[in-house]
């Protein structure tokens, strides 16, 4: 395949697992606007009613500083470094890593349908809900972090343009001091409570499998940047309109985009971010789902566990619990603080044992490079030159001057 | 031969993945039963009363039909349907059936509430409407001395239906006389807030005077709504204000704001009309401070001694807009005063002291609270 030079050195088609800062960048913002955005606020809201912007400050906090971690594995090479130093500690933690991404993937996943189900789709079956989510997170998810991120390329500029659209035109009576005070519960309840949302944290973690080509501009701290901000903005203003009835809201961006002062003019806008967050949860599923492959096959040297898993978690779910809306519920009780914590011990373990093994084998980490392959070909195919074509007119001037024996290999014929 | 990699080969192969898609949902679309806009109803209106003695909701629709044939402009039919249950939701599971048709409220824009209703607990009646009949936040609540059924039922003069005529009137002309604009989302926001009390539009219907005539004669049983009057309420205790009062409150609590200012004094007549407003609600502790700048424009004089032509200039005009301001400061006051009567925190003091104050504030602490309203008019000339 030729690989196509787009301009400073930037190619069309990068390694498998590698992606451009850009790309990263807008694959952080689907994964703020898919799980954070949409039922979050309402679900916090239940619990911290007007505090509601005081836990999604806290909580960008963590999870910058996750995110932080997770960047700089992946910065540092730590995965190539950790797998070709053959690591224990790093398998263990990559199959603890696998198996709380597919925790996070199918909460997540019921997440989704849940407040699509509960919200918008009245009347349709549910299990339409989960086929329209299932088979796409799965084809990119299994296809890798290539499709994801191209895929992300298109359309996470158009979502954003969607949702700064609808923040623009937003109009209705609201009270931007409904998000005071800041401790709406005693300061030991309010972050007593705190750790229950873990299942928002941890997003980007994996990036950690991934290897990040620069282009000039710093692309995921303006990422990350503008993801938190319009994620902070977009919280503050559902605050500041709904008050304390924000807790009835299923999926804030949606409801915020049938604020749109053009929806007088044009008819009702709820469509734009219904399109924006129905497609940024798909990418973001394939992510956390390509996240798990990557991690089960870092852990047992094979992706198909994670393959398999994933999808049949989310089938058992579909045929053992009556309702996704309890499962989604679940994921906020005492599920959500084992959640939390893996969230922050993973990524930490994950950079504190490559900052170790980097000091340790100095020499070793120097030579990694771009074109390392740190993995082994589970069956290596010897190249086949006829399927291949390499050998054309060979094999014809061979039967001509060569026997073929009995077991199909060939033989000189002796010159008379 | 090379060994064919068959997961390989199928994910190379994304068109086949995209038709099997297709196909799956083609299938699965027509086994899947999905509601059919034939099979709806387009709700424009909804009331809900509730008979405390029975502890029984009875559910209004108003609901549009177009009715058309090849090669005619259309004609609507407005029919008004009312079922009882013990929910709103068996309620309009009646009327469904009664119309042979799915209650959507996807289009329904106005929400009569009784007094009886409202007494009850918000949240559980917006939360079905919302969540299971799609009805839109924006909808407007309104209140009315008949019964919601009778509200709906009646026929307005300019355009047949009463939910259209209100969509219309409020949403053009909120904040002109007391007209007032309350939706499905404000309404909850401020009765779940520290002062759970709010205000909405209070409809009198009068039977017109003059009844409209077509071709046949007239046209019998027409209404005009009076929209000037606002239902102060929290959940136990409500109260009617009118005239100046709902105006000065309509303009303080409005989004948006139209309609003029009427100053009368021995100099003369004025007319103000309202070009901007500006309200700022601040708290420091327990001490509240609203201030309303209200931008305006000179529109009427009359029975003024000169035969002057006057402007926003004239020194007499910038003196009725001082005086005026100090009238308008004092039907706040006013307000506050009938607020701390009848407990009604209509005025949102104890949520803006909240903000201020903190989780420390006590609940239903209205008395304890100190409120300085500030009212000023600036006479700018509109375009």
């Amino acid at each position: 395949m030729k690989n196509v030079k787009i301009q400073r050195g930037l190619y069309k088609n990068l390694p498998s697992g590698t992606v451009y800062n850009s790309q990263a960048a807008f694959i952080i913002f689907a994964l703020g606007m898919a799980f954070k955005l949409s039922a979050a606020p309402g679900v916090i809201s239940e619990s911290y009613g007007s505090g509601t912007l005081w836990v999604f400050m806290f909580m960008a906090v963590v999870e910058l500083a996750v995110t932080a971690f997770a960047f700089a594995f992946a910065r540092m090479r730590g995965d190539d470094l950790m797998r070709c130093t053959g690591s224990r500690l790093y398998k263990a933690c990559c199959a603890l890593m696998s198996v709380w991404l597919i925790l996070k993937g199918t909460f997540y996943f019921c997440y989704c349908v849940s407040y699509l189900a509960h919200e918008l789709f009245g009347g349709v079956e549910p299990s339409l809900l989960y086929l329209m989510f299932l088979f796409p997170a799965l084809y990119l998810g299994v296809k890798g972090s290539r499709s994801i991120a191209r895929t992300c390329e298109i359309l996470a500029p158009i979502f954003m343009a969607l949702i700064v659209f609808n923040l623009i035109f937003f109009d209705t009576n609201n009270d931007i001091g409904r998000n005071l005070p800041v401790f709406s519960l005693p300061p030991s309840e309010f972050f007593k409570g705190l750790p229950r949302f873990g299942l928002w944290i941890g997003d980007a973690l994996p990036f950690a499998f991934l290897r990040i080509k620069n282009k000039r501009l710093p692309y995921i701290s303006g990422g990350i940047a503008i993801t938190l901000t319009i994620t902070l903005v977009t919280v503050a203003l559902g605050v500041a309109a709904y008050g304390e009835s924000l807790k009835m809201v299923s999926d804030l961006t949606i409801h915020m985009a049938g604020f749109n002062q053009l929806s007088m003019e044009i008819g009702r806008m709820e469509w734009t971010n219904l399109f924006a967050a129905v497609s940024a949860s798909i990418l973001s599923l394939s992510f956390i789902y390509f996240g798990a492959i990557a991690a089960c096959d870092r852990a047992l040297g094979t992706r198909l566990p994670a393959i398999i898993l994933f999808p049949l978690a989310v089938c058992v779910i579909v045929a053992a619990v009556p309702s996704s809306q309890s499962v989604a519920k679940f994921s906020t009780e005492a599920m959500g603080y084992a959640l939390s914590a893996l969230a922050v011990f993973i990524p930490s373990s994950l950079l504190l044992l490559a900052l170790r093994r980097r000091k340790t084998f100095k020499g070793l980490y120097a030579c990694l490079d771009d074109e390392y392959v740190p993995y082994e070909v589970p069956y290596p195919e010897p190249p086949d030159s006829i399927a291949d074509n390499i050998m054309r007119g060979y094999q014809e001037r061979a039967k001509e001057t060569f026997k073929t024996l009995d077991n199909g290999s060939l033989q000189a014929e002796e010159n008379n | 031969m090379k060994k064919i990699k068959i997961t390989s080969y199928v994910l190379r192969t994304k068109w086949a993945i995209i038709l099997a898609a297709i196909i799956l949902l083609i299938v699965f679309g027509r086994t899947v039963n999905s509601p059919a806009l034939t099979k709806t109803a387009i709700v424009v209106g909804i009331g809900v009363d509730f008979d405390e003695s029975k502890r029984e909701f009875t559910v209004t629709t108003q609901s549009v039909h177009m009715l058309s044939s090849a090669g005619e402009s259309g004609s609507q039919r407005y029919e008004t349907f009312t079922a009882t249950g013990r929910t709103i939701s068996s309620a309009l599971d009646d009327i469904s059936q009664k119309m042979g048709l799915i209650v959507s409220l996807a289009h329904c824009e106005v929400l009569f509430l009784s007094q009886s209703a409202l007494k009850e607990d918000h949240l559980q009646i917006i939360y079905p409407l919302n969540s299971m009949y799609a009805l839109r936040e924006q909808a407007i609540i309104v209140t009315g001395s008949k019964s919601p059924r009778d509200m709906l039922a009646m026929r307005v003069g300019t355009t047949t239906s009463s939910p259209y005529f209100l969509q219309t009137a409020i949403v053009n002309n909120e904040g002109t006389d007391g007209l007032i604009k309350t939706s499905a989302k404000d309404l909850l926001a401020r009765s779940l807030s520290r002062s759970e009390a709010t205000a909405i539009p209070y409809i009198v219907p009068v039977e017109m005077q003059d009844q409209p005539i077509d071709q046949q004669g007239e046209i019998k049983d027409n209404f005009e709504f009076d929209l000037s009057r606002v239902l102060v309420f929290d959940h136990d205790s409500a109260k009617v204000l009118e005239g100046e009062l709902s105006e000065i409150l309509s303009i303080y609590l409005s989004e948006t704001t139209y309609g003029s200012l009427n100053y009368t004094s021995e100099e003369g007549s004025f007319e103000f009309r309202i070009l901007k407003k500006d309200v700022k609600t601040t708290a420091k502790g327990r001490k509240v401070e609203a201030k309303l700048k209200l931008s305006v424009d000179l529109l009427d004089v009359q029975f003024i001694s000169d035969d002057d032509i006057l402007s926003g200039a004239d020194s007499l005009i910038k003196k009725a807009a001082k005086e005026l301001g100090a009238e308008l400061t004092a039907r706040m006051k006013k307000l506050h005063e009938i607020s701390l009567e009848c407990g009604i925190d209509f005025l949102g003091l104890q949520a803006k002291a909240y903000q201020s104050v903190g989780r420390s504030l006590e609940k239903d602490c209205l008395a304890t609270l100190t409120f300085l309203p500030e009212v000023t008019l600036e006479v700018k000339e509109a375009a």
